[in-house]
Order: C-alpha cells, then sequence, then structure tokens
C-alpha cells in the first residue's frame, strides 16, 4: 500500500528508494522477525524465547547506537537456531502441521 | 532511530495539547470497551468461519486507524523525499514493537496467571495444528522483503507481490472449517460471543458483523481523541512530554491489539490465540504495509514538521 500510493502522489513508476540508513533500519526488522518465525517454526514459545525477544528489543530501544551491533547479536542468534534445526535438535513442526491441515480440509 | 526521529519531534511537542485529561473519563473506556467488542465478535466468529480468518479480520480492524494515516504519509512521501524516512520508520518501528514487546507480553500474562489460577507454572505456549497457517504465512512476506531489502527500494510491482502473498494466506484460511464442537462446551466464552452465536440463521451472521462494525467503528473514531486525552493525561501527571511521545504513544497506538492479546492471555487455555493475533498483524503489516502508527496520529494534530533525523 505504501508503494501504491507514493507512485500515485509523486505522479510516477519509479520505485521508492530506501538509504543506506532506511535499509539497516529494515533489516534489524527482517532479522528480529525471522528469529522470532525460528521460535515459533518449532509450534510452541518457551519462556526463554519470549524473554530473549524482549531484551533484544529493549536494548535497540534503549540504546539506538547499538543498532548495528544488534544485527550481529540477532544474526548470532538465528546461527545458533538454524545450527539446532540442522543438527536435528529443534523440529520443524509447522511444516507437518500445515500438511495434516492442508490434507484433512481439501 | 526512535530517538532520532523522536527527538526531532521535540520541537513540534513544545505546543501544549489541546485536550484535557479529563477526556480520558470518556476516551480510555471507549477504546477498552471497543476493543473488547471487536475480541468477542473474533471470538464468537470462530464458530462460523475459520479461527484463522477471524483473527484476521480482527487484526485489520485492530490496525483500521493507522490505515488512513499511513495513506496520508505515503502520499506526502510521494511529494516530499523527506517524508520517506518517517514511512519507514513507522514501518520497522512498529513491527519490532509488536515482536518485541506484544508476543512476549502475552507470554508473560499467561505464566502469571497460570501460576495464579491453576497454581501451575506455564511451560511452552503450544500451539495447534491450525495456527501453522499463520506461522508459516509469516515466512513469505518476510522472505520476499529481503530481496527488497538487498535491492534496496520498493515498487509497484514488490506490492502486487506483497499484496499476492497476503491473499493467497487468506485463501487458505477461507478452506478451514470453523470450529466444531457445540458453542455449550465452550464455558468460557465470553457472555456477548455467546449472545451473538445464540441467534438463528441469518441473524446470527448479522449480530457477528454488527460487533466487528461497531468495535471496529468506535475504534477508528476514538484513535485520535484518545491519543490526545492520553497525552494530556501525562502532561497533567508531570510526565515530560518526550518521554510520553518516545515511551507511550507507541505502546498505545497498538493498545486494540494489546487489549484483546491481554484478554485472551489471562485465559491461558487462549493464549495460543492470542500469538496468533499478534501474528496475523505481523502477516498484514508485512504483506499490505499497513503501519503508520497513532504517534503520526499525534504529530499530526500537533503539526510538528515531519522531518526525521
Amino acid at each position: 500500500m505504501l508503494a501504491v500510493i507514493y507512485c500515485w502522489s509523486a505522479g510516477s513508476t519509479a520505485p521508492l528508494p530506501f538509504d543506506d540508513f532506511q535499509r539497516h533500519e529494515i533489516l534489524l526488522t527482517i532479522l528480529q522477525a525471522f528469529l522470532g518465525w525460528l521460535f515459533l517454526v518449532s509450534m510452541s514459545l518457551s519462556a526463554f524465547e519470549a524473554a530473549g525477544l524482549f531484551v533484544l528489543w529493549l536494548i535497540q530501544f534503549l540504546f539506538p547506537s547499538l543498532r548495528h551491533e544488534m544485527l550481529y547479536v540477532y544474526g548470532a542468534w538465528i546461527s545458533i537456531e538454524v545450527l539446532l534445526i540442522l543438527v536435528g535438535r529443534k523440529p520443524l513442526r509447522a511444516f507437518g502441521a500445515f500438511g495434516r491441515v492442508w490434507r484433512a480440509h481439501r | 532511530m526512535k530517538f532520532f526521529r523522536r527527538n526531532a519531534h521535540l520541537a513540534a511537542v513544545g505546543l501544549s495539547p489541546g485536550a484535557s485529561p479529563l477526556t480520558a473519563l470518556w476516551t480510555f473506556p471507549s477504546m477498552i470497551g471497543a476493543a473488547f467488542i471487536v475480541a468477542w465478535a473474533a471470538e464468537a466468529a470462530e464458530f462460523l468461519i475459520s479461527q484463522g480468518l477471524a483473527l484476521a479480520v480482527l487484526a485489520l480492524i485492530q490496525t483500521l486507524p493507522e490505515f488512513a494515516v499511513e495513506a496520508v504519509i505515503a502520499w506526502k512521501a510521494g511529494k516530499d523525499p523527506d517524508m520517506v524516512h518517517l514511512a519507514i520508520a513507522n514501518f520497522t518501528g512498529s513491527l519490532r514493537l509488536l515482536t518485541g514487546v506484544g508476543w512476549p507480553m502475552i507470554y508473560a500474562v499467561a505464566a502469571y496467571f497460570s501460576r495464579k489460577r491453576r497454581g501451575k507454572k506455564l511451560g511452552a505456549i503450544a500451539l495447534s495444528d491450525d495456527h501453522a497457517v499463520e506461522v508459516l504465512g509469516l515466512l513469505p512476506p518476510l522472505g520476499y522483503f529481503v530481496l527488497v531489502w538487498a535491492k534496496g527500494n520498493l515498487s509497484l510491482f514488490d506490492a502486487v507481490i506483497l499484496t499476492g502473498t497476503y491473499v493467497v494466506y487468506l485463501w487458505v484460511l477461507l478452506r478451514l472449517p470453523p470450529r466444531e464442537e457445540m458453542i455449550e462446551e465452550d464455558e468460557e466464552l465470553p457472555r456477548v460471543s455467546r449472545w451473538a452465536l445464540s441467534q438463528k440463521g441469518w441473524r446470527r451472521w448479522a449480530a457477528v458483523l454488527g460487533l466487528f462494525v461497531v468495535g471496529g467503528a468506535i475504534i477508528y473514531v476514538v484513535a485520535e481523541p484518545f491519543l490526545q486525552s492520553m497525552l494530556a493525561l501525562s502532561v497533567a501527571l508531570g510526565m515530560e512530554q518526550f518521554v510520553f511521545i518516545q515511551w507511550v504513544a507507541p505502546f498505545l497506538s497498538e493498545f486494540p491489539e494489546k487489549t484483546s492479546a491481554f484478554a485472551w492471555a489471562r485465559r491461558v487455555t487462549r493464549a495460543p490465540v492470542a500469538l496468533m493475533n499478534m501474528v496475523s498483524s505481523n502477516i498484514n503489516q508485512w504483506g499490505v504495509l499497513r503501519h503508520a502508527r497513532g504517534d503520526l496520529l499525534l504529530e499530526r494534530r500537533l503539526d510538528g514538521p515531519p522531518s526525521v533525523r
């Protein structure tokens, strides 16, 4: 919707450009969302995971100057989660559950 | 970013709010009431359509006030490139607030009430199979945004793809059935939801739809006076205005979502549904990009210079 109204208003179909600062913000948001997704893909949210999401959010909120470092923190946690999935310590239950739901209501 | 953005607003905030703190006496209950009405509507709707679809409708209504504001910002951004900052800042800020505060809040509320009411420690919040639609529904727009980030701009074509992911998500939800158990079996079903479902035939649909419409209309109308009265109240209580802008306004702008999530999380058994309410909000924000938040409502009212940095 943002892009549609932007183009309409600008009177051209040129894309809405992001500068480096905005790209950084978007990347941080993507990483946070992906970490959250990795937590939910096991079809549960534990106390530790909930606390993790909150603490990381609080740090970037209280100390915006650490925004760059936070990229690495999110990235590191994501790597750990992906590693747990690869070695089979963390099940990707969401895909199986979706398959069951899909087949049941086809 | 928030600090940069909001510090820039301090000049704007030098203006005194027009509202009297006493207006909070009607705006606050109205907002809470409306948030509950749409939540009751969604809970009743689960017996007519799939729970996921009911939650998607709920999430759309809860972000209704922001829809109009975002259109204004995007329009201005088309005329003035500086406004792009504001649009992006609000998009990213509100999404991070939802995942970073909303999700953990649900866990904390459910954990507290689990201990208090059942004397039992809450382990993890376990999702049911149906919730896989929301969980997996988050991935396509998120994945596509990696591409948007990599190429560094957002085009009309991207908008079409992202909206497409949202349409597919709704289409899958449309295929899922409503709840099958008898309404009488759900002892926790709120009285209003029960009333709507006790109607016969088309009246039942009309009652549920009516609740959605009434609650949504109140949220839409009350959003701005609500924020104004909260600002006036914070000033009356001696809170620095910038503290309000930095900390309180973003939270208040997600108030309807937080209310329904809180109400469901405290029932513990419904904590997974509360979580899916939030995830559904995440999906519609990534997918349809409806993301300007209430702090912009406030800014517009204060006639602040809409500059960032």
